[in-house]
């Protein structure tokens, strides 16, 4: 069996995988797509700390991010914006500038 | 039996989904020519061009499993696997919708942010929605249909500027309620709690994202999502146990493609 995925990964822990169809193989498979570990990461519940979102989103898309940042302090200078609103909206810059540092 | 009470599904109405079995799914795109127009002379340029890879990979896997003991089975006075595997099946759909939606909101190139109010104020409906329709028009995948995916807490608006339209329109309102489609856009809502801040979990797999009180408007079927071999099921005996382990799974990538990307709004409400 050949490699015919082109990605270079086809042997887990000694075995040969028949296709690329098989799910343990593309999980903890070697491919730069799958890096090993990758479900060891994955939290098994909702991370509810907004930090930890927020960090992650910086790793992950920092110009999306950035671009968010700036939609929400544009979005301060709206001149009914209610208080409930502002206060939000603060709290989610404050967030955003800690990440993006 | 009864069904659990279930959430409206939506992904599937507004991307393209690819349910063949590949792993990556190529879409490259080559640099964008603009034409010269100049006095007539019979003389032109040659512009060098390029193409750029754009690929949607199945990154993540949605499963759900349950145990049926033998005498869970014989003693229901109904088919509990049947109910059982239904309800997974629903469930991994829903995972799946989630997983869509807020990928391709996170996707969006293009931002704005509503009036003060939001979508919970009737008079910023149509301000809204017409400022949603200008970003996008203008480009021939326009003419695709819009779509809106708003939730629940924000249909008060829509529904009091539907009744309080005038004529035709507002007699439908008043006679059927909340009607999908207004100023051309046709308008999804699922259920609160849907547009959240989330990261490698079980919600997000692989992906992450933070759109916690926004929304997503943008043409239909411009991104893609993959669901290959869609929903598949499976059911085993387990050592030690009577009945069947049974499990529904399936797994999803999602790609808002690069070109098309302006074409999704991401939506602050303000």
């Amino acid at each position: 069996m050949g490699d015919k995925s082109g990605l270079g990964c086809r042997h887990i822990i000694g075995i040969t995988l028949p296709s690329w169809g098989v799910t343990r193989a593309i999980t903890r498979c070697s491919s730069p797509h799958f890096p090993p570990g990758t479900n060891k990461y994955m939290a098994k519940e909702i991370i509810k700390d907004k930090d930890v979102v927020m960090a992650n989103h910086a790793l992950k898309s920092p110009v999306k991010l950035a671009q968010r940042l700036a939609q929400l302090q544009e979005a301060l200078k709206i001149p009914n914006l209610g208080a409930d609103k502002k206060k939000e909206f603060e709290e989610r810059i404050a967030l955003i500038v800690k990440a993006l540092k | 039996m009864q069904q659990v009470l279930r959430k409206a599904l939506v992904a599937e109405a507004v991307c393209e989904v690819d349910r063949s079995n590949s792993f990556y799914i190529h879409n490259p795109y080559s640099s964008q020519p603009t034409a010269s127009v100049a006095a007539i002379d019979g003389s032109y340029a040659v512009t060098a061009w390029t193409t750029t890879e754009d690929t949607l990979s199945i990154t993540d896997e949605v499963t759900y499993g349950e145990h049926i003991y033998d005498f869970e089975r014989l003693l229901a006075n109904y088919d509990l696997f049947a109910n059982r595997t239904n309800e997974q099946a629903y469930a991994v759909a829903q995972a799946i919708d989630i997983y869509v939606v807020n990928n391709l909101l996170e996707a969006g190139t293009t931002d704005y942010t509503t009036p003060a109010g939001g979508f919970t104020t009737a008079a910023n409906i149509p301000v809204i929605i017409s400022n949603l329709c200008s970003k996008v028009m203008g480009y021939a995948e326009a003419y695709k249909g819009l779509f809106l995916i708003i939730e629940n807490t924000d249909v008060p608006g829509f529904i009091q500027a539907q009744l309080a339209s005038g004529f035709s329109y507002s007699d439908a309102a008043l006679n059927n309620g909340f009607i999908g489609h207004y100023g051309g856009v046709d308008i999804y809502v699922v259920r609160t709690g849907t547009f959240t801040d989330a990261t490698t979990t079980t919600a997000s797999g692989s992906t992450t994202w933070s759109n916690s009180g926004r929304r997503v408007f943008g043409v239909k079927n411009v991104a893609t999502y993959a669901q290959p071999g869609g929903l598949n099921f499976e059911e085993k005996g387990v050592t030690l146990k009577t009945g069947k382990e049974f499990v529904t799974y399936g797994y999803v990538g999602f790609k808002l493609w690069a070109t098309k990307a302006a074409l999704v709004v991401d939506i602050l409400l303000a």
